[in-house]
Formats: structure tokens, C-alpha cells, sequence
């Protein structure tokens, strides 16, 4: 198999808030890179950041977010330096946003079909597609994401939660991008819908070839997924790896802890949480920001903040257990299934 | 999610206390509009309140100095033509438009507030009937109704004149209580609450009403300006009291001596002047307090 | 077996009105289900949107009348308790309710939502002794009361204000517990936790728990029996171990199959039959089986009555014609079905 090309780089991507208690970091040095047709997964839980990386990368961030390091490379361009005339040509057609609560954000007065047609005109000076054509497109971005064409005549409000969200994945990919950024497609649906819509996606991926970051927070569906996994906590990767490796060995703490905490339909086992809560992005403790957390942290950790390093020829882990280590060790004793209370400097929580 | 709240401060009990106040002034809810609406209002609240005791009120009877006098050091507003000083005129009038204000603003509200809860918290044949009522009341041209009530009422004191236009003024912050309880309602925490043991009165004014108070101060503000500026209206027609001085009957009585024909811009002038003070103070600061109870309003930098 | 409450024939319609009757849709379908007072268990009630299950919670607290049917609690009839038995209903019966954004008034202090059920229902005979509830209910669900205490809700995380959300309910000392989808909006890594504080409600305190979720995999995990609606009716009930390891009904099977599951071995699933999504039918279209249209395994049958609980085997029960040949839930309450074994 020929080596797919690379088709999006990010490079040491760093996101801050401006806030009147000081800059928070949202993004804190995150790098990765997607190859042609390949889907990528990034797991995080709320104060990761993953939400905000997904933003920035389309570069829709809005005050008091902005980008304050880093690139983004689309096909050689630095996407976040793109001047704007170029970015709108650019947005759509090459890299497409499928936000949080998509079904939402259609148009309650305006047809399905004409909000598609909308965003293929705005771009059609661009892309060059004739008027005429425009309503072929339509019945065609319909059909990628299996909606039957004669529902562009309808609204949205006479279209089912799934199908709505199906319309918005349309409306976001009609102009054939090749890269797709979905963040949380499916988190206000039903289990079996989101069913239907992953499948959506997944067809609609390989329909376009498109490489596909699929953002969110629960693991079964995003390892379903995925060929490639991200794991954010506050705001930096710390792993990163083939899905089937990462599920297999994890070689993250965090990333563990996360597996072990996901109940199962195999077997009653204790349900174990993560002691603790996510650490203040406006506090964060000095060295690993998981160190407060982590049943394996000693001395270093709390000193030195680990850096993304090869475990393994694909496997990345940011951890001070590595090199020394070649897997996570065993667990210690946590008969502590309750939380146990982070240092009083911590108490201050940070949702994003 | 929301934003970090990164001005999560550790639970400190006193809210005045320096580090909260100092949060507080900091937050994004305090604008420019603000401060800018409440120095505005504070000052002529000041004037209303001391004032009168500065001046001598003997100045204000007919007759009282030289007439058709403009601005001099001795009158610094000048004399109208009937013979007042037109100084102690604005300083004994200003409050009393105040006060009209305030009791309209304050009976409409409070009308407003009850009918508001009512309908919106009870619901079913209550709200059906209050808003029916609301509803087409506030097609009414309000000033030709004032105009006739005014018109019938003998004697019209201060008092009375606050009550006509209050009786108008209600259907306005009936609707926007009634819209917000309607919201507040369906919330968890109201459901909590009654999970809790409150009845249906602690309800209301322990989880809702508290919610409400931001609403309630922006529809204050809204009625009062509406109410000074329908009693200014009903006094300029002449409809005002009679027995003391306000700024819309001295408007009335300028026109009357035809004060604008005969260039005594000080006569006409001030009044006028003052008005558009305490509106644009009471503007400033309602667009201040609906950046307070709207937050979807404030601008971040 | 006594009950503790019970929800007898319970109907609910909503919508229609004079002149709209044919807008009648059916939120719950003739339902009977008691909870027992002896030997309290975590039992879940898992659906769609649409299925039921909320209105299902709310008639059992007493937030709603149902339309036909009656509820009783100790053995009355919540409609026509007098006040002191409706205070004592509402007290033992408590909720914990799905969104820690929106439990909390955003006026005040955390500590208003623990100190007030002390008040109303006299639980405290003095301000020490309600501090020291308080903190014991906090400590109980994994809290400290010194980093909760005094703060404003929105300076705390939302796995902890659905924590004291639990506390809030111990407070009352109640007897059960609704939990209506109480972990869907908190992070998985605390999901595990707050669920193990409502095992140790139940198992220390003999609590009765009802987990209303539309998540399988929380169910199996902590719930002993399970009952699986479908657009306001029964369609399977019984112990866990048999209903979601070997569902019988297809709406279960459909359920279980759309679980993402974090498992190498079952990623790619085939596409499972039972497209489209469920859409509550007016009153007048109930005619037969409600997942007919979707079901790949429809017979005739199936479009002409309503299927009965069949007991296909011990401990569970599935409305399904495909089992026509089991015998029929001898009593109407879905309970009884886990509680003696029925048919």
C-alpha cells in the first residue's frame, strides 16, 4: 500500500482565553497529522480543550479565544495565516466544520435544500459551479449522507433529530472537502440514531476520501470510529496512537484510568472513577498536569512537564514513566472508589 | 460548556466585603452606561433632595420678583412673565416630576410584578385573563385615555396624576415578568425546590422572584421614564397640577404666555433642558441594568 | 409483597383539548408497576426520547396526575392524600434530576438546596445538628464539605453539583430515589463514581433506587432488573443478566447493538435493521404492536393487536409476538415478573 500523503499538520497549536483573572490555556502545544482518508479520534472530557482545538483549526475561534503560537498546515498552506479573501475559498472545499449541535444551527425559515445551496454559491465564484447546476448538487450532497433528495424541500422542524443532523453534515460537506472536522456529531441524540449517524459519517467519509478529526468525550464511540487516537488532558496530547494499541495497551496513565472507568456489558466489575477533578487551566499545578491525579506520579512529575515521546514506532505517550518504562506498570491499590479532594489551590474548576 | 469562570473567587460569606466589591466592579456587567445613567440620576436626585431647603420658595408666587427678566447675576434663569424666578421654579419643580414618576413607576410595577407572577406562575385560566386584559390594553393610545381621565378629575394633585398614568402604565412590565417567569418556571431547580418541601408560595418567592430582580429594576427604570414623559405630556396640555410647580406645567404655562413668540428662551428653555437630562440619565442607566440581567448582551474585550 | 408504591393502569395523553382530539398523543400506555417495600433494589427504566420514561419518573413523584390509572404510595392514592401524607410522599419519594446546570438557582449558595429540605421537613432540631447532616450527606457521596460549602454553583464542576445533588436527596431520608438520566451530562471518568455513591445508598441504606436511562451499560452495571419502554409501553422487562445479554424483544436487540462499545472485537458492526426513528403516534394510529413499522420480524399479527407480555423464560418478560407460544405475565405489574417469577 502506498503511503498516504499528509493532508493536515498541526504544529505546536497553542489557544488561549483572555480573561480578567489572566490568559487561560486552552491549547497548550498540541501537534499531530493527518494523512488522505485516514480518521482520527480525539477523546477529551470537559477543560481538555478539545472543543477549542476543533474550532481553531477551522479558524472560526471568537473572542477573547485567540491562537497565540502555532500552525496549521492544509495542503502546504498555513491555513491560520491564509488572508481572508483566499480563506473563504478554502473553507468548505478543502476543510469542512461539523460543529457541536449542528442540527441546531439550521435555519428554521429556510428549506433544507436552499441552506445547502447557499453555502455551494457562496463558494460557486470560487469553485466554479454554475447556477444551473446548483440543484443536482444538492440531490447529490443529500445523497452522501443518505437523505432522500426530496427532503430539501423541506424545513427543519418537519425533519427528525437524526435526519437534521444528517442535513447539517450535508450543508458542511457539499462542497467534497477533504478534511472534516466533527465535533461531537451526535451528543443530543438517541443510542440508536447515533448509530445511524456514525455510519453516516463513516460513508460519507469514504465517499470523499476525506480524512476525518472526529472530536469528543465518549470513548466507545470514538474508538468505534477511529484508525488514529488523540488523548487531550488540559489542553495537551498525552498519547497518542493506533486505536487497536492505545485500547490494548494504553501507555498513558490517564488514558488507563479512562478505559478502566468505562463500564462494560462483559461483566460486573467496581466501577472506578478518576479520583479528583480536572485541574483550574487558570492554576495549573507545576509539571504534569495530571500529576495531582496519578496513581504512578513521583518527584519529577511535579516538577517537570512531560513531553509527547515515542514509546513505540507509532505510539506516543507523554509520561516520565517512559523510557525507563516500556508499559504501564501494574496499578497500585486504590480501594478508594470516592473522590479524593485535590490541594486547596486546585479547588478552582474551569469548564470549557 | 461555558466559559472558564475564572473569577471563581473561594466561597467568602460577606458580599460586601472589599475583594467581592472589587469583583464586582471589574465584572463585565458594570458598563459605561451604567455609571454613566446612575452619577446622572444621582445628581438630580441630589438637586430634588436639597434644593428646595437652598431656595427660597417665596421666589415661585406669581408676582413675586420683576417679570420677563432674561438670565442676569441676580436671576441666574431669569424671571418668567408672570413674575417667578425661574431658578427657584426649576428646583421646586424638578422633584415634583420626580415623584410623579416614582408613584407611577412604582404602583405599575407593583401591579405589574403581582398580575405578572400570577399569570405566569399559575397559569391556565388566571393567565389567560390577565394577559387577554394586558394584551389589549396596551393597543390603547394610552395619552388620549390619560387625556380624558385627567380631564374628569377636579382637583389634580401629585398624587392623582401618578395614578393615571400608573393605570396605564402596568400591561408593559406585566408581559415582561410574565415572560421571564414563564422560563423560570420550567427550570430543575424549581422542581428541586418543590422535591425539597417548598409549597407553592415558597416557590415563588424563594426560587423565582430572587431570579427575577434584574427584571424587575430594568422595568422600573422603563416605567418610570415612561411615566414622566406621559405626565410631562398630560401637564404640557394643561392637564397637570395645579397647586404645585412641575417641569411639564411650566412648559404649559410658557406656551400659554407665549413665551417661544416673545424670545424668552428662559422660560421654556430650562425646562426642557432638564427633561431630556433625566431621560437620557434613566435611558443609560436601563440599557446599564439590561447588560446586568441579559448577560448574552455583554461584549468581552 | 407489599408495595411501596405503586402505579396501577397508569395512562398518560398529552395535547388534544376541544377541538384538537385527533392531536392526542400517548406519553404512557396503560402501565402497571410497583415498587416493593421490602428488599430495595436499583431497578432501570430505559427507553429513547419518546419512550415514556420521564413521565413514567414524574407520576411516580407525584410531579404529575396521570390521565387514567392511579398512583398509590404506603398503600393510598396519591390523589386523594390528605396533606400530612402528601408532605410524607414527598419527602420519602426524591429525585435527581438529569442537567447540574439547571438544578441549581443561580441566587444562591449551594448549601440553600441541602439546608432547605432540613427546614420544610423538620428533619433538624437545630442549626448544629443540620450542619453536621450536611456534612455527613456530603462526605457520603465522596465530597468535602470544606471546598463545597459556600460556594455558588457555577464554581463547581458539574460532576460535583450532581453529587450534591445525591446528598440532596439523602437529606430527606427517603425511601426511594428517581434518578432520572443522573450521569448523561457528567464526564465519563466521574460517571463511575457518582454511580457507585447510589450502590452504597442502596445496598447501606436500603434505599429503592429507579435509574431512568437511555445508557445500557450504566444499567447493567448497577441495576439488579431492568424495564425497556418503547413510545409509552412495556416492550421488555426483567433481571439484567438475561435482558440485555439476550434480549428478546427486537427493540432491545436494536438498543443493544447501537452501543458503542470501547472493544476491538466488536468495532465495523453490521448495519443493524430498524431504520428510521421513533415517532409518538396519535391515539387514533395505536393500533397493534408500536414498533411494528420498524421491526424487521413484523407479521400480520402484529399490525392487528397489541402484543401481550409473553414469559419466554424465567425472570423476563418481552411483548412480542415472536414469543406467542410462552405463556402470558399472569398479573399486570411489570414487578412481579423479577419479584416471584411469574406465569
Amino acid at each position: 500500500m502506498s503511503p498516504e500523503r499528509e493532508v493536515l499538520r498541526v504544529e505546536d497549536l497553542r489557544v488561549e482565553y483572555v480573561t480578567s483573572d489572566g490568559p487561560v490555556r486552552a491549547v497548550d502545544g498540541v501537534s499531530f497529522t493527518l494523512l488522505a482518508g485516514q480518521r482520527m479520534g480525539l477523546i477529551g472530557e470537559s477543560g481538555s480543550g478539545k472543543t477549542t482545538l476543533g474550532t481553531a483549526i477551522v479558524r472560526l475561534l471568537r473572542p477573547p479565544a485567540r491562537v497565540t503560537s502555532g500552525r496549521v498546515v492544509v495542503d502546504g498552506n498555513d491555513f491560520l495565516q491564509v488572508p481572508d479573501r483566499e480563506l473563504r475559498q478554502l473553507r468548505m472545499r478543502e476543510v469542512a466544520l461539523i460543529p457541536q449541535a449542528a442540527m441546531n444551527s439550521l435555519n428554521p425559515v429556510m428549506r433544507i435544500g436552499e441552506q445547502i445551496a447557499d453555502g455551494l454559491i457562496a463558494h460557486a465564484q470560487s469553485a466554479r459551479i454554475p447556477r444551473r447546476d446548483v440543484g443536482q448538487r444538492v440531490g447529490g450532497a443529500l445523497a452522501q449522507v443518505g437523505l432522500p433528495s426530496h427532503l430539501a424541500n423541506r424545513y427543519p422542524h418537519q425533519l427528525s433529530g437524526g435526519q437534521r443532523q444528517r442535513a447539517a453534515m450535508a450543508i458542511a460537506t457539499a462542497l467534497q472537502p477533504k478534511i472534516i472536522v466533527a465535533d461531537e456529531p451526535t451528543s443530543a441524540l438517541d443510542v440508536v440514531v447515533q448509530r445511524q449517524v456514525m455510519q453516516t459519517l463513516g460513508r460519507l467519509q469514504q465517499g470523499l476520501h476525506a480524512a476525518v478529526l472526529l472530536i469528543g468525550h465518549d470513548m466507545g464511540l470514538v474508538t468505534q470510529f477511529a484508525d488514529v487516537i488523540g488523548v487531550l488532558y488540559a489542553g495537551r496530547l498525552v498519547e497518542q496512537g493506533p486505536v487497536d494499541d492505545i485500547l490494548d495497551t494504553p501507555r498513558h496513565p490517564y488514558t488507563r484510568l479512562l478505559i478502566d472507568s468505562l463500564p462494560s456489558l462483559d461483566e460486573k466489575k467496581p466501577l472506578r472513577g478518576i479520583p479528583g477533578l480536572p485541574p483550574s487551566l487558570l492554576n495549573l499545578p507545576p509539571g504534569c498536569p495530571f500529576a495531582p491525579r496519578c496513581p504512578y506520579a513521583f518527584d519529577r512529575c511535579r516538577v517537570e512537564t512531560p513531553v509527547l515521546q515515542s514509546i513505540t514506532l507509532l505510539q506516543k505517550a507523554a509520561c516520565h514513566l517512559y523510557p525507563a518504562h516500556t508499559n504501564l506498570p501494574p496499578l497500585p491499590e486504590t480501594a478508594d472508589l470516592l473522590e479524593v479532594a485535590p490541594p486547596a489551590d486546585e479547588a478552582d474548576v474551569a469548564v470549557l | 460548556m461555558s466559559l472558564a469562570t475564572a473569577a471563581a473567587a473561594p466561597g467568602r460569606r460577606a458580599l460586601f466585603g472589599t475583594t467581592a466589591l472589587r469583583g464586582i466592579l471589574r465584572s463585565p456587567r458594570i458598563s459605561g452606561s451604567l455609571v454613566a445613567g446612575l452619577i446622572m440620576i444621582t445628581l438630580v436626585v441630589l438637586l430634588s433632595v436639597f434644593g428646595p431647603r437652598l431656595v427660597n420658595a417665596r421666589l415661585a408666587a406669581v408676582g413675586a420678583v420683576r417679570p420677563s427678566q432674561a438670565p442676569s447675576a441676580q436671576y441666574l434663569l431669569g424671571t418668567d412673565s408672570q413674575g417667578r424666578d425661574m431658578l427657584t421654579i426649576m428646583v421646586l419643580g424638578t422633584p415634583q416630576t420626580l415623584r410623579i414618576g416614582l408613584i407611577a413607576g412604582v404602583v405599575g410595577l407593583a401591579v405589574g410584578l403581582v398580575l405578572g407572577l400570577m399569570s405566569g406562575f399559575f397559569g391556565g385560566k388566571v393567565d389567560s385573563v390577565i394577559s387577554v386584559l394586558a394584551d389589549s390594553l396596551l393597543t390603547v393610545p394610552s395619552l388620549a385615555i390619560m387625556v380624558v381621565i385627567a380631564a374628569s378629575v377636579g382637583h389634580m394633585t401629585v398624587e392623582l396624576m401618578g395614578l393615571t398614568v400608573a393605570a396605564l402604565a402596568w400591561m408593559h412590565p406585566t408581559r415582561t415578568i410574565r415572560s421571564q417567569v414563564l422560563s423560570i418556571r420550567e427550570r430543575s431547580y424549581v422542581s428541586v425546590a418543590r422535591a425539597n418541601g417548598e409549597g407553592e408560595l415558597g416557590v415563588l418567592f424563594r426560587e423565582v422572584m430572587p431570579n427575577l430582580v434584574p427584571y424587575i429594576a430594568a422595568s422600573f427604570v422603563g416605567a418610570v421614564s415612561g411615566a414622566i414623559l406621559a405626565a410631562v405630556g398630560l401637564e404640557a396640555l394643561g392637564l397637570g397640577p395645579n397647586d404645585v410647580h412641575t417641569l411639564g406645567t411650566t412648559i404649559y404655562w410658557s406656551q400659554k404666555f407665549s413665551a417661544v413668540l416673545r424670545g424668552q428662551w428662559w422660560w421654556w428653555g430650562p425646562p426642557i433642558v432638564a427633561i431630556s437630562f433625566i431621560f437620557v440619565a434613566l435611558f443609560l442607566l436601563s440599557s446599564g441594568l439590561d447588560r446586568v440581567a441579559n448577560p448574552k448582551l455583554r461584549q468581552r474585550t | 409483597m407489599t408495595a411501596l408504591l405503586e402505579v396501577r393502569n397508569a395512562s398518560k395523553i398529552y395535547g388534544g383539548g376541544l377541538f384538537k382530539r385527533h392531536d392526542r398523543t400517548v406519553a404512557l400506555d396503560h402501565l402497571s408497576y410497583s415498587i416493593p417495600e421490602a428488599n430495595p433494589s436499583i431497578t432501570a427504566i430505559a427507553g429513547e426520547s419518546g419512550s415514556g420514561k420521564t413521565t413514567l419518573a414524574l407520576l411516580m413523584m407525584g410531579f404529575l396526575g396521570p390521565t387514567s390509572g392511579q398512583v398509590f404510595y404506603r398503600g393510598r392514592d396519591v390523589a386523594t392524600m390528605s396533606v400530612a401524607q402528601r408532605r410524607l410522599f414527598r419527602r420519602e419519594v426524591q429525585p435527581i434530576f438529569q442537567d447540574p446546570y439547571d438544578a441549581f438557582n443561580p441566587f444562591y449558595r449551594v448549601d440553600h438546596v441541602l439546608e432547605t429540605p432540613l427546614k420544610r421537613f423538620g428533619l433538624a432540631h437545630s442549626k448544629t445538628d443540620a450542619r453536621r447532616q450536611i456534612e455527613e450527606a456530603l462526605e457520603r457521596v465522596g465530597l468535602r464539605p470544606k471546598e463545597t460549602l459556600g460556594r455558588f454553583p457555577h464554581q463547581l464542576s458539574g460532576g460535583q453539583r450532581q453529587r450534591i445533588g445525591v446528598a440532596r436527596a439523602l437529606l430527606c431520608q427517603p425511601r426511594i430515589i428517581v434518578a432520572d438520566e443522573p450521569v448523561s451530562m457528567v464526564d465519563a471518568s466521574l460517571r463511575a463514581t457518582i454511580l457507585a455513591s447510589l450502590q452504597v445508598l442502596n445496598r447501606d441504606l436500603g434505599i429503592s433506587i429507579i435509574y431512568i436511562t437511555h445508557d445500557l451499560t450504566t444499567a447493567y452495571q448497577i441495576c439488579a432488573n431492568i424495564v425497556v419502554l418503547y413510545l409509552g409501553n412495556v416492550v421488555e422487562a426483567g433481571t439484567v443478566d438475561r435482558v440485555i445479554r439476550t434480549p428478546k424483544h427486537p427493540y432491545t436487540q436494536l438498543l443493544v447493538s447501537s452501543i458503542p462499545v470501547a472493544d476491538r472485537s466488536r468495532r465495523r458492526g453490521e448495519d443493524m435493521p430498524g431504520e428510521g426513528e421513533a415517532a409518538a403516534r396519535p391515539v387514533a394510529a395505536r393500533v397493534g404492536c408500536a414498533f411494528a413499522p420498524r421491526c424487521p420480524s413484523a407479521m400480520d399479527m402484529c399490525y392487528e393487536s397489541p402484543p401481550p407480555l409473553f414469559v419466554p423464560d424465567a425472570h423476563r418478560a418481552a411483548a412480542c409476538f415472536l414469543h406467542k407460544d410462552a405463556p402470558v405475565v399472569s398479573t399486570v405489574d411489570v414487578a412481579s415478573i423479577w419479584e416471584k417469577g411469574a406465569a
